[in-house]
């Protein structure tokens, strides 16, 4: 069939660098909107830092999407 | 040295040397450093001060080296502009390999680069380099804008993804490149520390169980040790082609 193209070899280099990419995302959404969330927890005085949590996975969510985004 | 004054388990104190000249200007790791410089420069002046068609065994290596960081480094990674960037990405590729092997010669034995101070030099000439070439393509704003925002993404989640994309590409990048770099090699001499001088201490309990496990220590010492050369060409080679995908990612047009 046409659609039977021998699948190409990614790039060994761009797909490390894709790698490096990703991770550094995930590390800096993380890193930033957890910091934000702790951030109103001291301001707020939010119990159990609930704000940190909330603001981990709001980074990781926006991270994820990022990379979504780039590498598409 | 008596068996049983080895100092054991070994500690970061062991990556801090004794000052040889002038307070701490003037270490081990300042000497290894210039020795590097110098021996980069004679190698590279020898090998090719006599360029043939047929190579000789350095003029090979040599060109093999620039040839890496020409094609595989510059030209895939920054694109046809790549090319002026390739002298700065083999030499830093040849000083990271030169330092980082260091660490396995015999009475050198340690790598400059396990104190956090040298990855962090070459990581912010690296950065400014990269800054530098970015800002002068796309402008101050041009390249704040190429850097923060993501194109084809709703503008209001532009709050949510602003910082997270200005802390990715301004701030992590060279962190995590100079991190990475100390990290690898400050934890390759430890483990080589920990399998040599726990052999030697082993040795020094006198016990026949005990000098057994200390043989197999130090056969492991010798592995490693194979292995941490390993790890310095892997560990050069993964510096400079970040360095160039940075260096292409800040010249590239916009997405």
């Amino acid at each position: 069939m046409a659609g039977d193209q021998p699948p190409r070899r990614p790039d060994p280099v761009s797909g490390a660098s894709a790698g490096w990419v990703a991770i550094s995302y995930l590390i800096a959404g993380i890193g930033v909107w957890g910091f934000i969330g702790w951030l109103l927890d001291e301001w707020l005085d939010i119990p159990q830092h609930l704000g940190t949590m909330v603001g981990m996975i709001i980074g990781m969510a926006g991270a994820v999407y990022l990379i979504v985004k780039r590498m598409s | 040295m008596n068996l049983a004054e080895v100092p054991f388990p070994p500690s970061v104190e062991d990556f801090f040397l004794p000052s040889l000249a002038a307070g701490y200007w003037v270490t081990k790791f300042t000497l290894m450093i210039w020795l590097a410089t110098a021996a980069l420069i004679v190698f590279f002046l020898l090998a090719y001060r006599n360029p043939k068609l047929v190579p000789s065994r350095a003029q090979w290596m040599v060109e093999s080296i620039y040839g890496f960081a020409r094609d595989s480094i510059s030209r895939d990674l920054i694109g046809p502009e790549g090319r002026k960037f390739a002298p700065y990405l083999a030499t830093l590729f040849s000083f990271i390999i030169v330092t980082n092997i260091f660490g396995i010669i015999p009475f050198l034995q340690v790598s400059p680069n396990s104190h956090i101070a040298f990855p962090a030099v070459l990581a912010i000439i690296s950065y400014v380099l990269y800054l530098y070439v970015g800002i002068r393509k796309h402008g101050l704003g041009g390249y704040l804008k190429k850097a923060t925002i993501t194109p084809g993404v709703p503008w209001v989640i532009y709050p949510l993804l602003v910082p997270i994309e200005f802390f990715t590409n301004l701030v992590n990048r060279p962190l995590t490149l100079a991190v990475r770099l100390f990290a690898n090699m400050f934890a390759g001499h430890l483990i080589l520390l920990v399998f040599t001088l726990g052999g030697f201490a082993l040795f020094a309990t006198g016990n026949f169980f005990y000098f057994a496990v200390g043989g197999v220590s130090l056969i492991f010492a010798i592995v490693m040790t194979i292995f941490e050369f390993g790890i310095a060409l892997l560990q050069a080679y993964v510096f400079v082609m970040l360095a160039g995908f940075y260096i292409g990612d800040a010249l590239e047009e916009s997405h």
